[in-house]
């Protein structure tokens, strides 16, 4: 083989490596897509919120999402709501399971991502970076905007891939 | 012949009249009470606002949205009072004059009446907040039978956290409870249970 033929073979290798390497980061990129992620809007002196989101994971195996933390908060822990015996009872859970190819939802009334300790006042449609960590090692960044209660269905929300 | 009453009939009749007609309305009233499932709950109380003692009498001739939650609550409590806030925009001026919401905490520990009230404030001018002793809140929850449960949880950074009953009592002008919405209820049935109270 000739220098020539050696350094274009070289460089193409490197070219097919890296797109290989580009694509698949960027499928594996997409496996968990964040729609809707909003974090509520509390009162000032308030030190509890609440952040809500859905979740699909395109992956053909179960993710399990089993912890988070923010900047904005000292604590963040995963809850959920039971109503049992006529009580609304929140509890905190250690693991959310998403299943492969399925979609979980965080909305109020059930699950629900819980900030406690904000370390700052909560200004209204600002973004709150919030990161997922999965029981695989794996860790998502997503970015919530700030909504009053009640308005959890509005059309300017964050979003986040897994990166 | 011209035919006269003598006086004492008169005011015998009178009085039978008067006698009749209020024992008549007591039994109306009574009846109106059998039929209002709630008439066993409630009742006149006295709480701590940011500016001084409330009670639930001020409110009288207005319907009232009372709701019992806790200030640390990051769901279902704002959900619920920001409901209660969205049925008040929803009236005409001439109707929210005559609505009033309450919220009375059930975590006095964490809640004085300045945090309840701002907590209030914050979904609605018209809401507003109450604390008072443990004690106080226990006599009044027990009124209204609202059970709320204080869950110590020393695994969590929140410490503890209340179980409690989501329940809006819906009060009408004269101070008695005559309809509980739930959780689940949507903005336009709280709204529409609150127009049918709202007299005239």
């Amino acid at each position: 083989m000739t220098k020539r033929t050696r350094i274009s073979f070289l460089r193409f290798s490197g070219a097919f490596v890296f797109l290989f390497w580009a694509s698949a980061g960027a499928l594996w990129a997409q496996a968990i897509e964040v729609r809707e992620a909003i974090v509520r809007m509390v009162p000032p002196g308030q030190s509890v919120s609440a952040a809500f989101m859905t979740l699909h994971n395109h992956d053909s195996r179960d993710r399990v999402l089993v912890s988070a933390r923010s900047e904005v908060a000292d604590s963040v822990e995963l809850h959920n709501h039971v109503m049992q015996d006529g009580l609304m009872k929140m509890r905190r859970v250690d693991a959310v399971t998403l299943p492969a190819g399925g979609a979980v939802s965080l909305k109020p009334g059930g699950l629900h991502i819980m900030l406690i300790g904000l370390r700052r006042t909560l200004q209204l449609g600002q973004m709150v970076q919030i990161d997922l960590y999965f029981a695989d090692g794996e860790r998502l960044t997503l970015t919530a905007s700030v909504q009053m209660p009640g308005q959890e269905h509005s059309h300017s929300s964050g979003s986040g891939s897994e990166g | 012949m011209k035919r006269t009453f003598e006086p004492v009939s008169v005011l015998v009749m009178l009085a039978l009249t008067a006698i009749a007609v209020g024992a008549g309305l007591w039994w109306h009233q009574r009846s109106a009470d059998a039929d209002n499932p709630y008439a066993h709950l409630g009742g006149d109380f006295t709480l701590t606002s940011a500016s001084g003692p409330v009670s639930l009498s001020d409110f009288q001739g207005q319907v009232v949205m009372l709701y019992f939650g806790f200030t640390s609550c990051p769901d279902v409590c704002p959900t619920d009072l920001a409901r209660m806030s969205a049925v008040m925009s929803g009236l005409t001026t001439a109707e929210a004059a005559q609505v009033a919401g309450v919220f009375v905490t059930v975590d006095p520990e964490r809640d004085t009446p300045e945090r309840a009230s701002e907590y209030a404030r914050f979904f609605s001018p018209y809401i507003i907040g109450l604390s008072g002793t443990p004690q106080e809140i226990e006599a009044v929850a027990r009124q209204y039978y609202v059970i709320y449960n204080r869950i110590e949880d020393a695994g969590s950074a929140l410490g503890y956290t209340i179980d409690h009953t989501a329940t809006t009592y819906l009060i009408d002008a004269r101070g008695v409870i005559r309809d509980r919405l739930q959780h689940d209820a949507s903005v336009d049935e709280v709204r529409r249970a609150v127009r049918n109270l709202i007299p005239g």
